[in-house]
């Protein structure tokens, strides 16, 4: 269940100007908010269809998808997907004939390694990774145990690497790990790196979404009232801007792609967003059983076509459906222009 | 710490917030006359405004008025109202008076207010500006609803002490980060686009407008219960600021009556003129009007495409993108050739094909003569029928036939079509052999237009856009392609119904002159 905590640390995130870091503006709260709501609702057979006209359609995509993601609780993996997921470890091939590339966590820090084969410890198996280049016959080559319980933190690397690193340091999950830890406990973060699924679905233009989640800082205060950085990517963990060995919170198809890459295996998501009019004029028929919002911008080229589109399917449902019944989420910020309505799952 | 990005969409946010709306309402007794003197003799006529004896001078007429209501310009402007028709309408009164007597003395009345208004140079639009902030318009914007007189206004703007900090911009500007402490709209705000007004790029709204124009308030919500309340608020918030003398009279002009929608079919005739019977090889063609008093036709065939610029892309990649005309929509931009002939893509690939252009285009030449001529010499329907018969695949409509008569087309998608054809012309014995050179011009064709694109993308990184989108045109020079000049132009209108036009005149920049349509309701 989201907990109010994380609902009230998104009104202490900062962007800087004039040299100095600010509360975030009203606006982009409230974007937050109506993130966070639609999350928040009860499961229901009727989707939502959200659309906002907004004066400047930079970030509005971002800070929706953060109210979304913030209200979600990190999910705990089910024993049975652990005990899958070290089933699966412990039948990797032989590393004398094929060495597999293995990425370690531990303590907010990753380490590349090689599968070293299963020991038994005390009966039970325990598989061995290791994670330093051996110098000589008396040092290097640290090898660590890994058992059921923590399998978790035990992955093959999608990414194959032929050698390993003389030191054992690793590198932090994330440089902004401290931005994200003001937001997560430890142990959310853990479960985040492994279990973490997509359940958002951003859809828009790359170069610019890109430059919103990656290249902007924020920084949020901790407890001593220092600020920690970093950037909405740390807690959106959009997929196309991890590295494959992380597992994303959010699924980023440009708008420009052509059709929706959804791969074996994949759950729907729970909630769309399609940044931009001609992006929901474009998408919007793919996804008719989820919540989906729609981003539109005064300037957007083909702002009448999807209004049109908008308040076509809107009369549609009103011939069915007392329009009262229909609304869903108050109006919210001044600045915005928009509808909400409840609209058949299909 | 870094957050370009943040803080100017917070700037969007802001200015969207505090918008203020202010109205300068502005008098000219003169103008107000020659107004509704205009309004007056095209009432009267209804609808014999449409005959081509009163629709020249009333066009005329409406034009001048279009511009002295829309940019802050002297009356005696240069350039602003044809004074040779003005005396040509003044030579044929009694050619008019023959026609309708009380219409007559009606053009006449106009035409000599806006002769006694041509030589004034009042610019009382200028004057209320100056007037509503003695200290200054400061940092502000001021949008005209065309761009053809920027360059003129900027210079009046630069030399009024009270104006000279200000800078012109047009609609298309207002697109990119743009900011100021004052936005000032000429004419009606309704002439603009909705982000315009309700996202507006400046804390201070002015519109500075003529007091007997009437405007229709806007809808305050794009959606049916849409969020957006009724503008109660922004009404109480607007203020106006009396600039000159009070005004009781409340008879007004509606905004839209100073628009004139467009003559279409007037743009058509001059470039193709009026009585011209239809040729087997015509095309299907949209009328596009663009930007400077130009248009042209596009073809309106699914597997057409126009070459267009999007200086706002996102991607580099995405700001040349070749599209189906059916995709074009006003603002934006196409790119065209001006000079040189009309299609740089077949002179791009005849230099590509090398050696073997003139055989291949010999070859290409060769089966199409052949086939008009079957044509010529039967019909349409009958050469169809005679190519399902010689074992034509596809369904050999008329329409089909006629696009592979077509010097803009290579050859059919199909080979069982071309042998078919080859067939039926008399040569089935070398269906293979022109095939292969089809085949070898199509994909020179392909290869012409990507570098052609390349080329263009590459110019584009060196050239500055500011111009296109303050203007509406850029002329793009390419000097590898032997393209001849490129020009870009925006869109400014389609017209909804498609035309048979001369394939020769396809994608090719026409000007029309802007009597007819420079105060196009567009």
């Amino acid at each position: 269940m989201p907990t109010p905590s994380r609902r009230d640390w998104s009104k202490t995130l900062c962007y800087h100007t004039g040299g100095t870091w600010r509360p975030l503006p009203h606006w982009a709260l409230s974007l937050i908010e109506i993130g966070w709501k639609l999350e928040d609702r009860p499961a229901s057979n009727e989707r939502v269809a959200l659309v906002i006209v907004v004066p400047d359609r930079r970030f509005a995509a971002a800070l929706l998808g953060l109210g979304h993601i913030l209200a979600q609780a990190v999910p705990f993996p089910t024993k049975e997907e652990l005990d899958l997921h070290f089933d699966a470890l412990l039948a990797l091939p032989d590393p004398a004939m094929t060495p597999t590339p293995m990425i370690y966590l531990s303590d907010g820090r990753s380490y590349r390694g090689v599968h070293a084969g299963v020991r038994q410890v005390e009966g039970q198996p325990r598989i061995r990774v290791c994670v330093q280049e051996r110098a000589s016959d008396r040092s290097g080559g640290a090898t660590h145990l890994i058992d059921r319980a923590r399998a978790g933190k035990l992955h093959v690397d999608p990414e194959p690497h032929n050698r390993l690193g003389r030191n054992v340091n690793g590198r932090s999950l994330s440089k902004s790990r401290s931005f994200a830890k003001q937001v997560y406990d430890s142990s959310e973060l853990g479960r985040l790196h492994i279990f973490a699924r997509p359940t958002l679905l951003m859809i828009g233009r790359l170069n610019a979404l890109r430059n919103e989640i990656l290249y902007e800082d924020f920084a949020t205060p901790d407890k001593r009232g220092a600020y920690k950085e970093g950037v909405f990517n740390d807690l959106l963990r959009v997929d196309r801007f991890l590295p494959s060995s992380l597992r994303a919170r959010t699924r980023l198809i440009p708008a420009a792609a052509e059709e929706p890459i959804v791969e074996a295996g994949d759950s729907p998501p729970k909630l769309v967003i399609f940044d931009g009019a001609d992006t929901h004029l474009r998408w919007c028929h793919h996804f008719k059983a989820t919540d989906a919002v729609s981003i539109f911008c005064h300037k957007d080229r083909q702002l009448d076509d999807a209004v049109a589109n908008i308040n076509q399917r809107y009369a549609t449902r009103c011939e069915s459906k007392d329009r009262d019944s229909l609304k869903v989420l108050e109006p919210l910020q001044r600045e915005f222009d928009g509808i909400a309505f409840l609209e058949v799952r299909r | 710490m870094n957050n370009p990005q943040f803080k100017t969409a917070a700037l969007s946010y802001e200015t969207a917030a505090a918008a203020e709306r202010l109205t300068i309402p502005v008098n000219h007794e003169l103008l107000k006359a020659f107004s509704f003197s205009v309004r007056q003799l095209s009432n009267h006529l209804g609808e014999a405004a449409e005959d081509e004896l009163w629709r020249t001078p009333l066009a005329l007429l409406k034009r001048y008025r279009f511009f002295m209501v829309s940019a802050p310009v002297p009356f005696d402007l240069a350039g602003l109202v044809d004074r040779s028709g003005l005396n040509t309408i003044s030579r044929n009164l009694q050619m008019y008076s023959d026609v309708d007597r009380s219409a007559a003395a009606l053009l006449s009345q106009a035409a000599d207010l806006a002769a006694r208004l041509n030589v004034l140079s009042d610019n009382p639009l200028l004057t209320a500006l100056a007037l509503a902030f003695p200290k200054g318009v400061g940092d502000a914007l001021l949008l005209l609803n065309r761009s053809h007189l920027v360059p003129a206004v900027e210079n009046i703007l630069k030399k009024h002490p009270k104006t000279s900090v200000a800078a012109v911009v047009t609609q298309n500007q207002l697109k990119g980060d743009i900011y100021a402490d004052r936005l000032v709209l000429v004419g009606a705000a309704s002439w603009f686009p909705s982000f315009v007004v309700q996202a507006p790029r400046a804390k201070q709204l002015v519109i500075l407008r003529y007091k007997w124009i009437h405007e229709q308030r806007r809808e305050q919500s794009f959606f049916i219960d849409g969020w957006a309340q009724s503008d109660a608020t922004a009404i109480e918030n607007s203020k106006e600021v009396q600039a000159e003398v009070s005004w009781s009279d409340d008879v007004g002009i509606h905004e839209s009556e100073l628009l004139s929608p467009i003559d279409w079919a007037r743009i058509h005739a001059t470039a193709i003129g009026n009585n011209r019977t239809h040729d087997i090889e015509d095309i299907s063609a949209r009328l596009v009007m663009l930007e400077g008093d130009f248009a042209v036709f596009v073809e309106e065939d699914s597997g057409a495409s126009v070459l267009t610029i999007n200086p706002d892309a996102d991607e580099k990649q995405e700001r040349v993108v070749r599209m189906p005309p059916s995709l074009l929509k006003p603002e934006m931009f196409i790119i065209l050739r001006s000079t040189g002939g009309s299609d740089y893509i077949v002179t791009m690939a005849d230099k590509l094909l090398g050696s073997t252009a003139a055989s291949c285009r010999g070859q290409q030449q060769d089966w199409k003569d052949r086939l008009r001529t079957l044509v010529l010499d039967s019909s349409l329907l009958e050469v169809s029928v005679k190519l399902l018969d010689a074992g034509s695949t596809s369904r050999a409509y008329e329409t089909n036939v006629r696009n592979w008569i077509s010097s803009r087309n290579i050859r059919p998608h199909s080979y069982e079509d071309f042998s078919a054809i080859m067939r039926i012309i008399g040569i089935p014995d070398k269906a293979e052999e022109y095939w292969r050179s089809m085949e070898h011009i199509a994909r020179h064709h392909q290869r012409a237009g990507q570098q052609i694109r390349r080329l263009l993308l590459r110019k584009l990184r060196s050239m500055d856009l500011t111009n296109l989108r303050r203007l509406g045109r850029l002329d793009i020079a390419l000097p590898d392609a032997d393209a001849g000049t490129l020009t870009a132009f925006r869109v400014m209108a389609i017209e909804p119904i498609t035309r048979l036009i001369p394939a020769g005149h396809l994608n090719h920049p026409f000007h029309y002159g802007g009597a007819y349509a420079a105060d196009a309701a567009v």
